[in-house]
């Protein structure tokens, strides 16, 4: 019998403490990659309704253009136009991982930074566009 | 749909809608105003209705794929995992269903 190792029987630190740890900004974005894809899907079906309301008649479309022009809905619009550039520039980013592209540490660090970076710039941007 | 095709779908349909998504949005963003009448002529045309049709499956396989890779990785318990993933099918078919038979009456 092969002598015990004590590392096995020695108790695992456990550090929970979600105030005090600090998460590396690729962590960041791949909760926010997760995050930012289930708001979106929220989002499906209230689309959905806008979108159906607006091809029904031009009484329709008047409702649907009144719906959009509401603070509620530009405030939803701004979240969601932050949101989809977020996913959109960091699903980019995971395709390059995939094929190997600024895998390494230091790369995949500032490649995380940038697409939140890019992310808020062409969130604010695409949300102008389409309110202001 | 599990494993190495679930896993090639969600990157198929994230290649199409990344360039779909932002040429539809940066098209709604440069028109100047929208009529009823516009609107409706814009997606009855062949090229848009098409790739609009397209673009809905992308996001709803892409939507599904993912939905469920989190609610396996976050929601433990059998039951309402079930229901969760019920709920996310019911939604996503719901609004598909919706989606496609309004874009049938346009075309």
């Amino acid at each position: 019998m092969p002598p015990r190792d004590p590392n096995t029987h020695r108790k695992r630190p456990v550090f929970l403490d979600l105030r005090r740890m600090r998460f590396p900004p690729q962590a960041i974005a791949s909760i926010a990659h997760r995050l930012t894809g289930v708001l979106m899907i929220i989002a499906i079906l209230p689309a959905t309704w806008l979108f159906a309301i607006s091809l029904s008649g031009p009484a329709g479309f008047a409702r649907a253009d009144e719906v959009l022009s509401g603070v509620p809905a530009r405030l939803t619009g701004l979240l969601l136009a932050l949101a989809l550039a977020h996913h959109l520039f960091a699903g980019i980013r995971y395709l390059l991982l995939d094929i190997e592209i600024g895998i390494t540490r230091s790369p995949a660090r500032r490649s995380a930074l940038l697409v939140m970076g890019l992310a808020v710039i062409a969130g604010l941007g695409l949300w102008w566009g389409l309110w202001a | 749909m599990s494993g190495l095709s679930a896993w090639l779908i969600q990157r198929l349909s994230a290649l199409y809608l990344a360039v779909f998504t932002v040429y539809a949005l940066v098209r709604l963003a440069m028109a100047d105003s929208w009529s009823h009448a516009a609107w409706s002529d814009w997606l009855a045309a062949p090229t848009n209705a098409v790739t609009l049709w397209l673009a809905v499956l992308a996001l709803l396989l892409h939507a599904w794929v993912g939905g469920r890779d989190v609610l396996l990785d976050y929601v433990h318990p059998l039951g309402l995992r079930v229901v969760m993933l019920t709920a996310l099918a019911g939604w996503l078919l719901g609004s598909g269903i919706w989606f496609g038979a309004t874009l049938l009456e346009v075309m």
